[in-house]
């Protein structure tokens, strides 16, 4: 025994009073204790036997009177591991062994692809007796155990679950994991899973609507050219409706298309169209993962009211060099990514590019063909580039930067010359349309401790748009040229944003992550500058509209965490609060988060949640289509951020471990929208243009039912949502409400993946849908012949007042292995369910007569606008 | 590149030639209503087209079974605030057919009340069968056109024969630079709308040389005068039509003497007069008028450009996006009552063909 008991004090003293329970009284403070006991063993007579170590440093503060030796010990040991046994006159001290919990150490690491590094997002690591962590975007986790032996079980949907060997955890380490892609021949096999993401999240995870798309999911949604896109694998989800057919458009919720923040890689992307929507800027061979919240939100996300989006893009490969090449009917885009240096460095760069303009050059040949004196060239393509590099400092640090350039471009020129006579009249026009984002950013990320990540991002975003039209008239007499007159017209807008922010993930014990993290964005607005330059005989003039440039700053801060205080028991809470200075004036936010997960059996939880979002910069819409011409602008004057309160509830249920089973519910208020009023266009086009806008409030409410199935040769979902949306705005509609264009009251989606061998995979996707709103005038009335031209005058009516007709499609794809890549065929609308995308007022073609005075008299017929019929398409992509 | 030819082939065909067109009759329950319609002159009769809005499906009024003239309302005539007398109802041949349908006669309701300048002009109608329908507007008064400064840009003179320096016969081709100056009312808020018009004119009675005649061609060009496009946005003025619409505001003039540019292009003037019919000789000429009309006139108008002639406005013609209404303030929405306050000086053109002729 190391210890070295020794006798300090035996003394006996002879006090007649002195029994066990009779009365002492003592007052001493912050007396060394083995002073103390001197006393007592004088007041006593009571030997007092102990070790000299247990005493050390003890001090004792006492101020009893008249009590008895036992309160007066037990008032001096409370608190302590000290314990007194009394034998005869014996009292001996002891050191209490108390049980002791058991030491507990943190494992945490980064899970990546094996082969390419790439760090994986959404890795479910399970530990064991319900104890588990997700992967964060940078593939990070962090989770706190016993000292004692463990295997981590790692679940990732298209990759191999991974079992690793029994550790023995004595220490917190790092412990950084692989895994690897199922084979294609494996993915045929009904294999038995533990769970997969879609379960996890939906059983699992304490936030509703919520989901993580792989880049597998939106190769195999079938779409129209064949053009894979992240946002049309969405749109198949339920509650989320696509707007107008064919165009990358995304209304969650019943909200507007501004009310969704897309993100690239953290960094808000503003413009996301191309072609007018029909395709997004999001090009799939440069994605890694995408995380997608529809209902409530995690805290570090606010801005916008309806969705958020992070497409989080691919690191490059630590090990090998990689790239495909796709060619497409409409476009072609090239990848490539691999080492700069092994096992540290790693580039990836993938370029897309649309070639219209290559397929339109021979319909402008003959257009300009057939006519002598006019010749016409249209061009249009868009084009992405997206590059990264990413280089790893150590095992707990890693730093990146990102590049993303995204230009969409539309060039006519027009000209007339009368070629054949000798003098002719000269016009040359040209227009030229270009708009499109660039995003730069830099981050580096840093495991401060095995429970503590944090990443700093600095960056850099800007959506602009320009058109400039220009026409020039003249004469050409013989070859004698002269173009006279010149008027030339240049017209942009843009937002620029500078952005800083610090975000971490804390774990502070396996059933608790806290996220926390503040930003800063400077904004700069310029909603619209035009400039118009005339040249015509002595005029020469230069006219600008312009609106001012705006300046905004915008902080946040959040805090929010996800705790489970018991197995049956998740709740994921936080808040934002953001500040938003803008001329002089300070908008604040707060925007809490609520949202809880009740596991009433292993298969079968339910979940509720609220959240609240704000949103400080809109755009304004004119159109169903995204124009470039649509300026982002930020609340200014007297308008309000637009927010939103959303209540959610859902009931989630796993079948076998195959079927996923969800329902949720939803009613969401929004506050201080902003849309054109009615007949602004009346005020003169100088009028500032917050001045045409009308502040109103809006509703959405449903219920979104989902069944998928995510493992095996068949997989896929069947989805339901029913959807209520309407609007009120003070001048519009005379005040009253009205349904928003894109109620689409009843929506199906059946997604069907079937792997039918090695070499085939089959793909079919049904959508049928309540049509879109739209405002259509049927009464019209006698026009008062004032103006220049006569038309039909249409009699006011309340807004989206019609609803188009159901809508229904399907689209097949068929994907082929090959040694060296992969064809794909697809048909969109294969059945050729040409839909009504709008409706017109015209005259019927057959149904004519004349009267006795020989005039034609026309039936006039509302007739309706069907676009897209069945479209075939093919494209082979070659990896390497 | 021959794949891609064929490509092309292949494809082109699907992406233009895709759309389909059906009729059928949208399941919206309408009803017509009262429209009235009338523009007030001072110093001219008031009358007024009530008529009832009509579903598109049923007809058009160019089809002269299709009648959409309302025979049983009672309009009352209120002016200044005081009810002045009941309008009358009377067919009159095409005295106003702005829409060119082909009904050779109309049903106007007509007052006895000549109206002037400053009037308040309101009209109340009830019909059994569409209801009721209020309207009022305010007749302006005539801005006067002050001055006209003319200059010759170009002159091409081809007389045949000339006497006293007075030709009897000719061709000639010009192009005129044009300010009339006009001084804006201080005050009020005044809106205006200006046209030009040619004449010409010819003599019923043949001479042994044929008939006299004096015809003009010619070409306004109204991009001169930066107040007609005021409404259009410079973006608009690329991207949509802005010709034809001479319509302004005084919001940059207000209470100014300003003079409206006009360059008139390519006139081309056919002369022969040897009886030297005076009636002849005047009625070449060139008609300018600037028009003070009411606000009513002036929204309806630039609503008319911003549906048909506007990017919004034609992108709602398409379906892609919501349709731009015509501007009525009629309590039903249909129908415009509007003012006229119209000043015209006109240019005889043989005048100053032979001063410029003298001039060279």
């Amino acid at each position: 025994m190391s210890r070295r008991l020794t006798l300090v004090f035996s003394m006996m003293l002879a006090v007649a009073a002195a029994a066990y329970g009779a009365g002492i009284t003592l007052s001493v403070r912050n007396m060394p204790a083995d002073k103390v006991f001197a006393s007592l063993m004088k007041e006593t007579g009571r030997n007092f036997i102990y070790s000299s170590d247990l005493l050390r440093g003890m001090k004792v503060t006492l101020n009893v009177k008249d009590a008895s030796l036992k309160s007066v010990l037990d008032d001096m040991f409370r608190g302590t591991d000290i314990g007194y046994r009394v034998k005869g006159k014996n009292i001996t001290l002891f050191r209490v062994e108390r049980p002791k919990a058991p030491k507990r150490v943190t494992v945490s690491g980064f899970v990546r692809e094996a082969g390419t590094g790439e760090a994986l997002a959404g890795v479910s690591v399970y530990a064991g007796n319900g104890v588990g962590v997700m992967t964060n975007p940078q593939g990070f986790y962090s989770i706190t155990l016993p000292v004692g032996e463990v295997s981590l079980k790692l679940n990732y949907l298209g990759y191999q679950s991974v079992t690793t060997e029994p550790i023995a955890l004595t220490a917190s380490r790092q412990l950084d994991l692989t895994m690897e892609p199922e084979p294609a021949a494996e993915m045929l096999q009904e294999v038995t899973v533990v769970g997969t993401p879609g379960k996890a999240q939906a059983l699992n995870a304490s936030e509703i609507g919520a989901m993580n798309v792989t880049k597998a999911s939106i190769l195999s949604t079938p779409v129209i050219f064949g053009e894979s896109d992240v946002i049309k694998t969405l749109q198949l989800e339920p509650g989320v409706s696509a707007g107008v057919e064919g165009m990358a458009g995304m209304y969650v919720h019943g909200g507007n298309a501004d009310e969704n923040l897309y993100m690239l890689d953290n960094i808000p992307l503003y413009q996301v169209n191309h072609f007018g929507g029909l395709f997004s800027a999001f090009n799939t061979e440069a994605l890694r993962s995408v995380d997608f919240y529809k209902s409530s939100f995690p805290a570090k996300y606010d801005g916008r009211l309806a969705s958020y989006l992070d497409v989080h893009t691919k690191d490059g490969s630590m090990q090998e060099h990689h790239g495909s090449v796709k060619l497409g009917l409409t476009s072609v885009s090239a990848n490539v990514d691999g080492p700069i240096w092994k096992d540290h460095t790693s580039y990836s760069v993938a370029v897309r590019r649309s070639w219209y303009d290559v397929l339109t050059l021979p319909a402008c040949a003959i257009l300009s063909a057939i006519s002598n004196e006019e010749k016409l060239s249209f061009g249009y393509a868009f084009t992405d580039l997206n590059a990264k590099i990413n280089h790893r400092f150590s095992p707990r640090s890693r730093a990146y930067v990102m590049f993303y350039y995204g230009e969409d471009y539309l060039r006519t020129t027009q000209t007339w010359d009368e070629k054949d006579v000798y003098c002719s009249d000269l016009d040359r026009m040209k227009s030229n349309l270009r708009w499109g984002n660039i995003v730069a950013s830099a981050g580096w990320n840093y495991v401060l401790t095995p429970k503590l990540f944090g990443e700093l991002t600095g960056a850099f975003t800007r959506y602009s748009s320009s058109l400039s039209h220009s026409e020039e008239t003249g004469w050409r007499e013989g070859d004698v040229v002269d173009y006279s007159t010149y008027d030339k017209v240049t017209s942009r807008n843009n937002i620029h944003d500078w952005i800083l922010k610090l975000d971490f993930d804390w774990h502070p014990h396996p059933t608790h992550t806290v996220s926390f993290g503040a930003g800063y964005t400077r904004h700069s607005f310029l909603p619209s500058r035009t400039e118009r330059v005339l040249r015509s005989g002595e005029v020469n003039s230069i006219t600008t509209e312009s609106v001012r440039t705006y300046h905004a700053n915008e902080m946040n801060i959040y805090a929010g965490g996800d705790w489970r205080p018991f197995d049956a028991l998740r709740v994921n809470y936080g808040l934002h609060y953001s500040l938003f200075n803008i001329e002089g004036r300070t908008h604040q936010g707060l925007s809490p988060r609520l949202s809880a997960r009740w596991k009433i059996t292993p298969d079968l939880t339910v979940k509720g949640g609220y959240s609240r979002t704000v949103q400080y910069v809109h755009q304004l819409i004119q159109s169903s289509i995204s124009l470039p011409t649509d300026q982002w602008v930020p609340v200014v004057g007297d308008q309000k951020p637009q927010t939103a309160d959303k209540v959610a509830l859902g009931a989630y249920y796993s079948l076998n471990n195959t079927y996923t089973f969800s329902v949720e519910g939803y009613w969401k208020w929004m506050r201080n929208l902003l849309e054109y009023a009615d007949e602004y266009y009346l005020l003169p086009p100088e009028t500032q243009w917050d001045a045409k806008l009308t502040p109103g409030c809006g509703t959405s409410k449903g219920i979104d039912f989902k069944v998928a199935k995510e493992t095996g040769r068949f997989t896929g979902h069947v989805a339901y949502s029913l959807l209520w949306a309407d609007r009120q705005y003070a001048d519009k509609n005379h005040g009253r409400p009205f349904p928003a264009r894109f109620d689409n009251r009843h929506k199906i989606n059946v997604m069907v993946n079937w792997k039918i061998n090695k070499k085939w995979e089959a793909s079919a996707s049904w959508t049928g849908m309540s049509g879109n709103r739209i405002t259509l005038p049927t009464q019209l009335w006698y026009d008062p012949g004032i103006g220049p031209w006569h038309y039909d005058m249409l009699l006011s009516t309340d807004v989206n007042n019609y609803r188009l007709p159901f809508y229904h499609r399907l689209d097949l794809s068929f994907r082929r292995n090959t040694a060296h890549g992969y064809w794909t065929f697809s048909l969109y609308n294969a059945y050729c369910n040409m839909n009504t995308i709008a409706v017109i007022r015209d005259y019927a073609d057959n149904d004519s007569y004349y009267d006795e005075y020989y005039t034609q008299v026309l039936k006039p017929v509302f007739q309706k606008v069907k676009l897209i019929p069945i479209i075939p398409s093919v494209s082979y992509t070659w990896i390497f | 590149m021959d794949i891609l030819k064929h490509i092309c082939a292949a494809l082109l065909p699907l992406l233009f030639c895709t759309s389909c067109i059906t009729d059928f009759e949208p399941d919206i329950e309408s009803k017509s209503v009262l429209c009235m319609d009338a523009t007030i002159t001072p110093g001219d009769s008031i009358l007024l087209y009530v008529t009832r809005t009509w579903r598109w499906s049923d007809g058009h009024p160019n089809d002269r079974k299709f009648n959409i003239e309302v025979d049983d309302a009672d309009v009352q005539l209120i002016v200044n605030g005081q009810p002045r007398e009941r309008l009358k109802k009377k067919v009159i041949v095409h005295p106003w057919n702005p829409g060119e349908y082909f009904s050779d006669e109309q049903l106007m309701y007509v007052a006895d009340y000549i109206p002037r300048s400053g009037d308040c002009i309101r009209f109340e109608a009830v019909s059994p069968t569409y209801g009721e329908a209020q309207a009022e507007v305010t007749v302006p008064f005539p801005v006067e056109i002050d001055k006209t400064d003319i200059r010759f840009v170009d002159f091409h003179a081809y007389p045949s024969e000339a006497i006293d320096d007075v030709p009897e016969a000719g061709e000639y081709h010009m192009e005129l630079d044009l300010k009339l100056w006009f001084t804006d009312p201080a005050d009020q808020t005044n809106y205006y709308d200006f046209t030009a018009k040619s004449r010409g004119g010819y003599s019923t009675e043949e001479s042994i040389y044929g008939y006299n005649h004096f015809s003009v061609n010619c070409w306004f060009d109204y991009e001169r005068e930066p107040l007609f496009t005021e409404h259009v946005s410079a973006l608009e003025s690329a991207l949509g039509e802005t010709w034809g619409y001479t319509i302004f505001s005084d919001r940059q003039i207000s209470g100014k003497n300003y003079p409206l540019s006009l360059r008139v292009t390519d006139i081309s003037v056919h002369y022969s007069n040897p009886g030297r019919d005076p009636e002849v000789r005047e009625a070449g000429c060139l008609e300018l008028t600037l028009k003070h009309v009411s606000e009513s006139y002036y929204k309806h108008v630039l609503s008319l450009w911003e549906a048909n002639d506007a990017l919004v406005g034609s992108l709602g013609g398409i379906g892609l996006a919501d349709p731009v209404f015509a501007w009525s303030n009629v309590s039903t929405g249909a129908g415009l009552v509007s003012a006229v306050a119209p000043f015209t000086v006109k240019i005889p053109l043989m005048d100053l063909i032979v001063e410029q002729m003298k001039n060279q």
